[in-house]
């Protein structure tokens, strides 16, 4: 992707998320001067810069937001709730364009149509009396806003397959002309619509085409009930009055302003003998020359009388009489009618092009070009003059303060932009001498002379020039002249002149660019300057530059060099072993004490290039959290609750994956908490509690662990309820019902298909439960607590580690096998005798602390001998969802950090492994998923 | 080789402006508001000072009066680019002391014209 859009795309990003952040303190402090220019300017920067990429609708969309910030900013608009709905669903459009970017590079056809909601809504904010203070171009004209533009490229052909005759009954029958392409939906017959009747009752048709929209299929595939067809129409109406007649389609027609001359070309058969009218040629050459038009039909109507009309240069006349007669006069037009006549090549079509609005744009033109090769012999240029007018101006506003200043700046500009003999040798003097009176007059008054010796056809100079000056800043203007230069270009064959590198740079210079990427062009060269200027900024930085930097880097690289780290520090682990088989295998202790200390090196390096990769991979929670506010009013906005959130610890860091992982069960949470936690304001206020509820969100670091609570004072959860739906549901049995706490009772949500709603809201409760949350937290590695109280609240607490990439594992053995055990649920480690298991029923337990804790053998679990222990028996107290259980096992080996992986292959099956691990000594280490083992006792 | 100061919030305005400006054979530096900008003016000479106005800490027309007042930097010619089109905001560009405005998104035609004429060619 062309880099300048990806970091488009990034910095809108980074802009969209101060906005609705800035617009959701906006509603709690209307008026708050800091928040609403830091939300104009985040506004104001993503229009700006998508100004650079010619996205009309985002453009659009952007620019009409803007304009009613502008008009609250100014006090003109007092926003309230609902007005910060409508730019909020803007910014998400905004949002889901810039995401259309990202993937595809280009906004869909369909952007404009899906502006137009967000624009109305936005316009019905501005009170009509401030209407027409916002920008015409977003919002007066809204109905030219939306029509589809025609450029000449797309209805060249159209005009093409005109005959002469047609052209030239058009010419002489229309003073001004309009081109419309209306293409009616495909469905458009089911929707009411009769295109062709639309397309005959055009205002002032002066010409129809109907065209198919494709090749037609062939007649087995042929759907006679979609429209195919697409009408092309001359109309000499204009265009106020032709919209007005297809407003019912306004999304189906373009149009353009079809300039008289581009209708005038020749055409028919070229004739070699010149004779019969060669006779007039020099004197209709002169009275082109002269521009005494008034006598060029009477020369040529005769041989016009004379002549078989399908002769290319009996056209050619045709046209210029028909030119001479309308006062379209368009001199070079003429003129190249009359070149075509002598050598059969018509050359307009480019320069209609360029200059298809004045001549004028046509000496602009020139001038520009020409400012390469130096100013011109005895006038400034054009250029030069606006420059020195701006200055004018520019100096007008001069005060005590910074006259010097204004008047040295000036100063320096003389002397670079004009040419020495222009130089007026007083410059000096005068500069003192504004600069020891204070005023910037004498200055003034030297531009203005200057100006005026240098512009004999001009009468006031400084207005004139500061036209010039928006004339040559006019955008549809420097496009033209950028593409009269290229052409130029390629007709020089394509000589490596410094314009033509630079215009290859220019992003988007005009349409034609845009479908084909710049690289396209010249790929080699450009792709290593584009790829040079994009490091350049990095390159070039100045060493005393003591800003931090900030590296944006793939993921994707990351998480390789993260697990290559992993696996170094994994690796590293082989020397112990090595220094060993050394010293007792080989019998060179020598060495073996060597590899010891060198180990001890890479050991610390490894160590610390693994806590170093994992502080790259730590975000701040906040890059969740920040959803929220949005999420809480919105919802609490929709069931009518009132809900105050709190964010506290928002800069709490843990790793990218844990905190990505995060967000789905925690959106899911709030959820939950604000559909079924808490109470309407009504109950609230019946149960003496404040009417506004209050919902924590916090994150909480402890040693290798974020704790986020989401903690509402709610309703809390009822354990008999609970029990008693999970009983009806089949969850528990009766025997258990009657046996559960009501702590345990709590964690029968996590259960599958639970559900307490007793109807299903659009917000939560639509099959994906807290089930999927504890899924989701256990999948990041972590586990989940539930703490609620009847009537008083509800707190859940996600309990996450830090890091995904590296887990801790106790090693165990049984039966001579070693297993890894995921450190996360292990309580303790217990050794007790034998005979203090206690036989009930069929299983065994023990009563550690005054708890009796079930004592499961991993020995059966797996499907492995049992072992008969003499004396002590090694137990692993787990918990799991909130009840202890102990696991018998052989022998306890050390804890210790592995990169665990997903077992792959047909190994994969087996989800009582939750994964392998490799072991510094080059074993596998399996580790078991005890959950997932328990469940297939 | 002269050298351009871009001063401009956002990176890809910036981005841009840096492809255009090094295409014409400029040097450029960047800054991504006033007060950077005003630090880097004061450790470097610049020919030239591209600046954008809607800026957090100051602003490009605050940035532009203070040039015009720092002794050092006070003759450096300013353009001010801007995506309002109206004669009040040129005028206000002006009153602060710039010394040409350029509408967003500026073209190559224009700027590298007037690039030229206000720093005297890139060399």
């Amino acid at each position: 992707m062309n880099p300048m859009l990806e970091s488009f795309i990034s910095e809108s990003r980074d802009n969209l998320e101060e906005a609705s952040q800035c617009f959701l303190s906006l509603e709690q402090s209307p008026n708050d001067p800091t928040v609403m220019q830091n939300l104009f300017r985040a506004m104001h920067t993503i229009k700006g810069s998508s100004g650079l990429f010619e996205l009309g609708a985002f453009t659009h969309l952007m620019h009409v937001a803007e304009d009613v910030l502008d008009l609250a900013r100014a006090g003109k608009i007092q926003l309230n709730s609902d007005h910060i709905d409508v730019l909020l669903s803007a910014m998400d459009q905004i949002t889901d364009w810039i995401d259309e970017l990202e993937a595809t590079g280009e906004l869909n056809t369909d952007a404009d149509n899906k502006a137009q909601p967000h624009i109305l809504a936005l316009s019905e904010m501005i009170p009509v009396e401030h209407k027409e203070e916002c920008d015409e171009l977003s919002l007066a004209t809204k109905s030219h806003q939306t029509t589809h533009r025609l450029g000449y490229s797309e209805i060249e052909s159209s005009l093409g397959c005109l005959s002469d005759q047609q052209r030239f009954d058009i010419f002489q029958n229309a003073d001004q002309l309009t081109f419309l392409r209306y293409t009616p939906q495909e469905s458009c017959f089911f929707t009411g619509d009769d295109p062709l009747h639309t397309a005959r009752l055009t205002p002032s048709c002066q010409h129809l085409r109907i065209v198919p929209v494709a090749k037609w299929p062939t007649i087995d595939s042929l759907d006679p009930y979609q429209c195919q067809l697409s009408f092309d129409v001359i109309s000499s109406a204009d265009e106020e009055t032709l919209i007005d007649h297809y407003r019912y389609v306004e999304d189906d027609i373009k149009l353009c302003p079809l300039d008289m001359c581009w209708l005038a070309f020749p055409q028919g058969q070229w004739s070699d003998d010149q004779s019969l009218f060669s006779d007039v040629l020099p004197e209709l050459k002169t009275h082109i020359d002269k521009e005494s038009w008034h006598n060029i039909p009477n020369l040529i109507a005769p041989i016009l009388e004379l002549a078989n009309p399908s002769v290319y240069q009996i056209s050619c006349m045709r046209w210029i009489k028909a030119i001479a007669e309308k006062e379209v006069l368009e001199k070079p037009l003429i003129e190249a009618l009359f070149t075509a006549i002598e050598t059969g090549e018509f050359d307009y079509s480019l320069k209609s092009e360029v200059n298809s609005d004045s001549t004028e744009s046509h000496q602009t033109d020139a001038d520009t070009t020409t400012t390469d090769t130096g100013p011109q012999e005895e006038y400034l240029s054009n250029d030069v003059k606006t420059l020195l007018a701006t200055q004018a101006r520019m100096l007008e506003f001069s005060n005590s303060d910074d006259l010097e200043g204004r008047v040295d700046s000036v100063e320096r500009i003389f002397n670079h932009a004009l040419p020495e003999e222009f130089i007026p040798n007083n410059l000096l003097d005068v500069c003192q001498q504004a600069k020891q009176e204070q005023s910037a007059n004498p200055l003034i008054i030297l531009i203005r002379s200057l100006l005026d010796s240098t512009s004999p056809l001009e009468t006031n100079s400084l207005e004139s020039t500061e036209n010039d000056a928006e004339e040559t800043l006019d955008i549809a203007t420097l496009v033209r002249q950028e593409q009269a230069l290229r052409a130029h270009e390629s007709e020089a064959a394509a000589d490596e002149s410094a314009l033509d590198q630079t215009s290859l740079i220019s992003p988007a210079p005009s349409p034609i660019d845009l479908q084909q990427p710049i690289s396209d062009r010249d790929s080699t060269s450009e792709l290593a300057r584009t790829d040079l200027s994009s490091t350049q900024p990095v390159a070039k930085e100045p060493v005393h530059n003591q800003k931090p930097q900030v590296l944006k880097v793939d993921q994707h690289r990351i998480d390789i060099l993260m697990d290559l780290v992993g696996e170094l520090v994994v690796a590293k682990n082989s020397l112990p072993y090595l220094a060993k088989k050394a010293e007792d295998e080989f019998n060179v202790r020598a060495l073996a004490k060597e590899i010891k200390s060198q180990y001890a090196i890479i050991n610390r390096l490894a160590e610390s290039m693994q806590s170093t990769m994992m502080q790259i991979r730590m975000v701040p929670v906040s890059t969740i959290f920040q959803r929220f506010p949005r999420l809480v009013r919105d919802l609490s906005r929709k069931l009518n609750k009132d809900v105050r959130l709190v964010l506290e610890g928002e800069e709490s860091e843990a790793d990218k994956n844990v905190v990505e992982n995060l967000a789905d069960p925690l959106i899911h949470l709030v959820r939950n908490s604000l559909d079924h936690g808490f109470e309407t304001e009504e109950e609230r206020v019946a149960l003496g509690k404040p009417a506004q509820g209050s919902l924590y969100l916090r994150a909480i670091p402890k040693d290798d662990q974020v704790i986020i609570e989401v903690d509402d004072d709610g309703r809390g959860m009822d354990p008999a309820k609970l029990k008693q739906s999970a009983y009806r549901k089949g969850i528990i049995s009766e025997q258990k019902l009657e046996t559960i706490t009501d702590q345990e009772a709590l964690y029968l949500i996590f259960a599958p298909g639970f559900s307490t709603a007793e109807q299903v809201s659009d917000l939560s409760g639509r099959g994906v439960g807290m089930d999927v949350v504890n899924g989701l937290v256990q999948q990041a590695g972590g586990r989940v607590t539930i703490d609620s109280e009847l009537g008083k609240g509800t707190t859940i607490r996600l309990y996450l580690p830090l890091t995904m990439a590296v887990s801790r594992v106790m090693m165990v053995e049984v039966q001579q096998q070693c297993f890894g055990i995921s450190m996360e649920n292990i309580v303790e480690t217990v050794k007790v005798p034998h005979d203090r298991l206690l036989r009930i029923k069929q299983g065994e337990a023990i009563v550690l602390r005054d708890k009796v804790i079930p004592v499961l053998s991993l020995h059966s679990l797996l499907a492995l001998p049992e072992t008969q222990f003499e004396e002590e028996v090694p137990l692993l107290i787990m918990n799991l969802n909130g009840e202890d259980i102990a696991l018998k096992i052989d022998l306890f080996h050390e804890g210790i950090d592995i990169v665990q992986k997903p077992l792959a292959g047909l190994m994969s099956q087996y989800n009582y492994y939750s994964g392998s691990a490799l072991l510094g000594d080059g074993r596998v280490l399996l580790i078991l998923n005890i959950k997932e083992l328990l469940s297939c006792q | 080789m002269k050298k351009i100061l871009i001063v401009d919030d956002a990176t890809t305005v910036r981005m841009y402006h840096r492809q255009l400006m090094e295409s014409l054979g400029y040097h450029v530096e960047e800054a991504g508001n006033g007060v950077e900008a005003l630090e880097k003016a004061s450790q470097d000479t610049y020919d030239l000072f591209l600046v954008d106005i809607n800026m957090p800490k100051m602003d490009g027309y605050t940035f532009i009066e203070e040039i015009r007042k720092t002794p050092a930097v006070k003759a450096t010619p300013a353009i001010m680019i801007s995506t309002e089109e109206t004669e009040s905001d040129r005028d206000k560009a002006y009153e602060a002391g710039a010394n040409f405005y350029f509408i967003k998104p500026v073209r190559m035609e224009a700027i590298q014209t007037f690039t030229k004429l206000l720093t005297g060619g890139a060399e």
